[in-house]
């Protein structure tokens, strides 16, 4: 079921910021070239504010917390290593044979953006982060690498 | 100079619904695609739980709006595109409303250019009132947001908080080149408060980004 995934997973990691929407791909990529790390840049992406500006908005903008990366990692790994509250949203996923990395991204982003209470276009940009930061390897053996600090609802479902 | 009288249905104020009405956020305006609306990251934030759009009944700038009259009407958005770099964001609703706005940048505004904004100032008070503010560009300036660096346009005026998300047009043809986006405050302010007002940002350099990052947005 997962083979597909994994078709994606070893190839170039690359491709899956190469895959995103230009005004996207350009800051993440000249980013990368600078010399940051896949978590550095998500970071970046999370925080960035302009510098020495004061925004006008009415209100404090929801979302974004400190740990907020740690978050989504987690839900990550609990959608790719099986956990049952995303059993039909992985089966949808692995279904489509063929679709390329942006609909994969942007699958999981729709996915995962619910419990992390925000809208899946922002967080898109930090699944492809981290699915190009996992590096040639298969879902399972991704997984089996994985620390045991996701509860999962359920196993079995690779 | 451009007739902006059509303004009033191309600029709205952003709000979040809950428990207590809707809560103002800051400005925000049609784009030339069927429902498509732009304003500033930071004011439609990372979740468009209860992100709607608020627009009151008027027919012309020049018509007295009735601050007391609290009646809006309101139309859910989800976000479409966020680009939290350039501090841009676009919002969808599911209406059929567009413009024929004419999409340019920074580039096409050097230093003296007449600007006209339309937002809505103080609306952190709850103040609904759509406004318009002519200036001029005092320089154009490359500020950086976590790492990358950014085309903005620093405006002559003084803006309040509910402006963020306002288009800035060029006052001769009507032509968006920015959007509010804040003041210069050294640090991003924020250290002192007095009575809700940052008193780094009281002056007259106001910062618009470039329209220009848009237009790979939607």
């Amino acid at each position: 079921m997962a083979a597909y995934l994994d078709s994606l997973l070893l190839d170039e990691p690359a491709k899956w910021i190469a895959e995103l929407p230009e005004y996207q791909r350009e800051p993440l990529e000249k980013l990368l070239k600078d010399g940051l790390s896949h978590d550095q840049v998500a970071q970046q992406w999370l925080s960035a504010s302009a510098e020495n500006t004061y925004r006008f908005a009415a209100t404090n903008p929801a979302g974004k917390k400190d740990a907020f990366l740690d978050n989504l990692k987690k839900e990550l790994r609990a959608f790719l290593c099986g956990d049952r509250k995303y059993r039909k949203e992985r089966d949808g996923l692995f279904g489509e044979k063929g679709q390329g990395r942006a609909f994969v991204v942007s699958a999981i982003a729709v996915a995962i953006a619910p419990y992390l209470n925000v809208a899946a276009p922002v967080i898109a940009p930090l699944i492809a982060l981290s699915l190009a930061s996992i590096g040639k390897i298969t879902i399972n053996a991704w997984c089996g690498s994985q620390k045991d600090d996701v509860e999962l609802s359920s196993r079995g479902d690779r | 100079m451009f007739d902006f009288g059509g303004v009033v249905n191309v600029v709205f104020a952003v709000g979040r619904t809950g428990p207590a009405g809707v809560q103002l956020a800051g400005s925000a305006f049609s784009l030339n695609k069927a429902g498509c609306f732009a304003t500033a990251s930071h004011v439609a934030g990372t979740d468009d739980a209860g992100l709607v759009l608020c627009a009151r009944k008027l027919t012309n700038l020049n018509e007295y709006q009735d601050t007391s009259d609290s009646t809006i009407q309101v139309f859910p958005v989800r976000i479409l595109a966020s680009d939290p770099f350039h501090d841009l964001a676009v919002l969808k609703a599911e209406i059929p409303h567009q413009t024929s706005l004419a999409l340019a940048g920074a580039d096409d505004a050097p230093v003296g250019t007449q600007l006209s904004s339309f937002g809505f100032p103080h609306a952190d008070h709850g103040r609904m009132v759509l406004t318009r503010q002519d200036t001029e560009v005092g320089a154009r300036v490359l500020i950086t947001s976590g790492g990358i660096k950014a085309k903005h346009i620093v405006l002559n005026i003084q803006a309040r908080p509910g402006q963020s998300g306002s288009p800035i047009f060029r006052s001769v043809d009507g032509k968006l080149v920015g959007v509010l986006v804040g003041s210069y405050a050294p640090g991003g302010g924020g250290g002192i408060s007095l009575g809700g007002i940052d008193p780094h940002t009281l002056h007259q350099t106001t910062h618009a980004v470039s329209a220009e990052y848009l237009r790979k947005m939607y």
